[in-house]
């Protein structure tokens, strides 16, 4: 097996607030090899944005990496000068976000965005740029990229400016994509074409691609493998076939089974009691003990005493649950 | 299938960390809100400095009769004495004591601007949340209005009407306050403007909330803090305006001010010091202390000046 | 569809409940824009008519743009259409005087999508569960107080949560109150528009168990609006589906949703993400994205997207008419 072309290990990110330390990213390792898709899902506040973001370099204060590491292709990224995480950012890992309008230069042209992230990524002259950035829109599926060229963000509609978006991550020919909720603010049947072309580029391109996402069925769609994240860590790591039909982890359970489409219709959804905890002063031993039903049922009491690790019951299926010990 | 609402990041993460622990607890965590904001306003020097320099301000006007009991019009001494254990801060050329003139010159400042900070809040919160509610001829009616008051030139308007009808503290505090409001109208109109297009106003409406209702027990509650701030930099323009026309000699001849002690005392600048700098340095305490403040506030409540207050 | 026929029939036998006839709000387009032309205006609605039965859900669906708000909005008259009726309980809520329309506020009710953003970030919860009873001068402080808490304990918050302001509750609890606010006045229709796309999935479905038991418990009619067609067909008796202002589509929840009579509903279905990663996909992707309401397609509005459109679709507008027993659809693939 080749070395992996993303390997994260033990990292933690905090955020140092007034309220106390928030442990948004508290212990994940995974890996990623060159041509996989996979989904990084989780509630809202689990980590799952703030992983991508430490893994683009992009932590800012009050959020501090405070342990463990990034390697890409070789490279040490925690810690390194900005001299090499801006050779490593922009032209070979590329991101796209959940607003693609609100992460575009309101008073740039399409065709000079393309260009500017050419600029860093490639040694084409000016016109060349302008070529390819046509390209690149053509790529995209943007019809009549000439015109479109010249064209500012505010005369595109939301999808169109998420495929301007992912023109620009082309660009320098990214060997990783990280796609934070690319599809969340679009309409599905714009999702639909947006998830189309996200695949078919990275089969085209044999493009690394972790897709952040709240939404198991944008996992099921094009995702290899998944990552569920719940208050900052991975409780569970599989094939996403796996995760829909043999999940070990009782919060994925909790989450399959709680979708309106796995019950008959008005019949009451299975739910996951209380509510996605604050990462700060998160319970000892596992973070989800208090809301789980099979910790209740086996009447576990190591589960709030001691936290579980990550253990393989199944080839290539990894799960932090002392149910699977 | 969503695991979680579409606007969630890494900002809803910060939100949710900073009101975490005391979720669900009323009272107590309100409490402890309250004094997180207050921990927040006295992390700013410039607003401690201004709400000092403001106590002390209030203080003087209010412990009037208690710091300098006699009359400021009143002879004390002889004329031209320099500062001394008895007369702390001199006397003028009339022998008044120049320290009951400023103790008592406090007063009336602080009544110039507070009532037409006043008057600025009071009139522009109406004119500018009925033009925000009520919207269309309504709206484009008072906002013509607020223009109108805006291209008044307050200081030369305060000048006629003091020739016209003589030197007065009412007619001026009258003039200035009917000036000072276009600013407070067009912040509370925008805040209105924001606040009534909110979900919570068309549900109290779909409660079977009148428009009147809706506006004194969501809108203006919810748009207020950052018109108070506003009005609250009112303050120190009306005490310099007043302490300016009292120089030129347009001031109320029958009540003691600062700017008549200016007045008063620019014939004897080399003869006695003291008769200028004392009062001129109480206004520049005043009107520094009440704009310091006044711009803290503002920081603290307005949105579109920093990172905004607590009302979101 | 503007000639919609007023007889759409519901799943149940009774009268209906709330009766929409030819609903149609335009919005004039204030000069100065770009994109406007003058005397242009937005046809936000179009001649939208369906009913709602006692105890019904009635689940409105489609794409941002298509209207569904608008339609939630307007059946409480919390924005005035520009034609058509509004019926409730027999009653004109169009033509109703201001009495009649507090009134008639107090049989139905809204719960909203942003649960923070419908509440007064200044006043308790419990003070906002219990300022419905106080408008409507149902009962006095102390009395609306004790009720509000107990509609409060009923959708599963606590007496002490009812005195916390909105920043200190989750976006489920919040979600809660926004619903206990909407039950005080014992209500018997209440339009929910998108009251669950805001909250994580765990919450989710906490909230649609809570809607749902509160339905069998009082008998509620639902005007579900909502963009998760899985959550839809979970929740409704009957779905209607919008494009661009009108209901092109509405039928029986489950045949809906097995037998798609309009390609619109038919590339809808298609886009949602499998079920499972197995899942067949035999996917309709549609060309282009919505268009603006302001200058929509002559004949039928979905033509210029359509897979399957033929020459008469960019010329005429389809009739929204009864293609099978309970099932309406506008589109000349049925005739």
């Amino acid at each position: 097996m080749t070395e992996p072309l993303l390997t994260v290990e033990g990292l933690r990110t905090h955020f140092f607030v007034d309220a106390g330390v928030v442990k948004a990213v508290d212990g994940v390792s995974f890996e990623i090899r060159r041509g996989e898709v996979v989904g990084l899902v989780g509630e809202s506040g689990c980590g799952k944005t703030v992983t991508s973001l430490s893994i683009a370099g992009l932590i800012e204060p009050p959020a501090r990496i405070v342990e463990g590491s990034v390697r890409f292709d070789g490279t040490e990224l925690v810690g390194a000068p900005e001299r090499v995480l801006n050779s490593v950012r922009g032209p070979r890992i590329a991101m796209i976000f959940q607003q693609p309008r609100a992460s575009l230069d309101p008073v740039m042209s399409v065709g000079r965005q393309i260009g500017q992230a050419l600029k860093s990524g490639t040694a084409l002259d000016r016109s060349a740029r302008r070529r390819r950035a046509v390209e690149l829109l053509d790529r995209v599926g943007i019809s009549d990229p000439d015109r479109r060229v010249r064209e500012y963000p505010h005369q595109l509609s939301g999808g169109m400016a998420q495929r301007v978006m992912i023109a620009i991550a082309l660009a320098g020919e990214p060997d990783l994509l990280i796609a934070d909720e690319p599809t969340t603010a679009l309409d599905v049947t714009v999702q639909a074409q947006i998830l189309e072309l996200l695949q078919e580029l990275q089969t085209a391109n044999d493009m690394a691609v972790i897709l952040v996402t709240h939404d198991l069925g944008v996992v099921a769609e094009i995702a290899d493998r998944a990552a569920v994240m719940y208050a900052g860590r991975i409780v569970e790591e599989c094939s996403v076939s796996e995760l829909y039909d043999a999940p070990l982890h009782p919060y994925t359970v909790g989450l399959m089974e709680s979708r309106p489409a796995a019950s008959h219709s008005k019949s009451r959804l299975r739910v996951i009691p209380g509510s996605v905890p604050v990462p700060v002063d998160l319970p000892v031993g596992c973070s989800f003990a208090p809301r789980c039903d099979a910790r209740a049922a086996n009447n576990l009491t190591v589960c709030t005493e001691q936290a579980p690790q990550p253990v393989s019951p199944r080839d290539g299926h990894r799960v932090r649950c002392w149910l699977h010990e | 299938m969503a695991l979680e609402g579409r606007a969630a990041g890494p900002v809803t993460l910060r939100e949710r960390a900073a009101s975490g622990p005391g979720r669900g607890r009323p009272g107590r965590s309100s409490a402890r809100a309250a004094r997180g904001s207050w921990r927040r306003f006295a992390s700013n020097p410039v607003a401690v400095v201004g709400l000092v320099l403001t106590v002390l301000f209030v203080l003087v006007a209010a412990l009037t009769s208690v710091i300098a009991p006699t009359d400021p019009f009143s002879f004390a001494g002889t004329p031209f004495e320099p500062p001394s254990a008895k007369h702390w801060l001199g006397t003028d050329d009339l022998g008044r004591d120049v320290l009951a003139g400023v103790v008592h010159g406090a007063r009336t400042s602080l009544l110039v601007g507070v009532a037409v900070a006043g008057a600025s809040l009071v009139i522009g919160t109406v004119v500018g949340g009925v033009a925000g509610f009520a919207g269309g001829k309504v709206d484009d009616l008072l906002m013509r209005l607020t223009e109108l008051s805006q291209v008044l030139p307050r200081f030369f308007l305060a000048l006629t009407v003091v020739a016209l009808f003589g030197p007065g503290l009412t007619n001026m505090v009258l003039v200035l306050a009917l000036t000072s409001w276009e600013l407070t109208a067009r912040v509370a109109r925008s805040g209105v403007l924001a606040v009534k297009e909110l979900e919570y106003v068309t549900a109290a409406e779909a409660l079977g909330s009148s428009p009147g209702r809706n506006l004194r027990t969501h809108v203006l509650p919810n748009t207020i803090a950052p018109v108070v701030a506003l009005a609250s930099l009112q303050v120190g323009g009306a005490i310099l305006i007043e302490a300016s026309l009292s120089f030129l000699g347009l001031g109320d001849p029958n009540v003691i001010s600062w700017g008549y002690m200016l007045n008063n005392a620019q014939s004897f600048v080399r003869r006695a010091w003291w008769m200028s700098v004392f009062p001129g340095l109480a206004i520049a305490v005043a009107v520094l202390g009440v704009n310091l403040l006044g711009d803290a506030l503002n920081d603290f409540w307005n949105p579109r000046s920093r990172s905004g207050g607590e009302s979101g | 569809m503007s000639s919609a026929p007023a007889n759409e029939p519901t799943a149940t036998a009774e009268a209906a409940l709330l009766e929409v006839t030819d609903l149609v709000k335009h919005y004039r387009i204030r000069s100065g824009g770009a994109m406007s032309r003058p005397g242009g205006s937005l046809r936000a609605v179009d001649g939208v008519s369906f009913r709602v039965g006692a105890g019904e859900t009635l689940g409105l669906v489609g794409e941002s743009g298509g209207g569904k708000t608008t339609v939630g909005l307007s059946v409480l008259r919390l924005v005035q259409p520009s034609g058509g009726t509004v019926s409730f309980e027999g009653r004109d809520v169009l033509a109703a005087g201001r009495a009649e329309l507090k009134a008639l506020r107090r049989r139905m009710q809204i719960v909203f999508q942003d649960p923070i953003g419908a509440l007064d970030p200044r006043k308790s919860v419990g003070d906002s569960v219990a300022e419905g009873l106080r408008i409507q001068g149902l009962a006095p402080r102390a009395e609306a107080r004790r009720r509000a808490v107990e509609v409060l304990d009923r959708v599963g918050l606590t007496a002490a949560q009812a005195g916390s302001l909105p920043h200190e509750l989750s976006g489920g609890q919040l979600q809660r109150v926004g619903i206990a606010r909407a039950l005080v006045l014992d209500p018997r229709l209440v339009v929910c528009d998108e009251p669950v796309s805001a909250l994580d999935v765990s919450i989710q479905a906490q909230i649609i168990n809570l809607l749902l038991d509160l339905q069998a418990e009082r008998g509620l009619a639902y005007l579900f609006i909502a963009h998760d067609l899985a959550l839809v067909r979970h929740i409704s008796d009957r779905v209607a589906v919008m494009y661009l202002g009108r209901i092109v589509e509405s039928a029986p929840a489950g045949e809906l949703f097995d037998s798609p009579a309009h390609p619109y509903t038919r590339a809808l279905l298609s886009a949602v993400p499998a079920d499972h990663p197995a899942a067949a996909r035999q996917r309709i992707v549609l060309r282009g994205e919505i268009p603006s309401a302001s200058a929509p397609p002559t004949g039928c509005p979905f033509a210029p997207r359509c897979p399957d459109a033929m020459a008469r679709c960019s010329e005429q507008a389809p009739e929204f008419r009864e293609i099978a027993p309970g099932r309406w659809a506008a589109c000349f693939l049925n005739d």
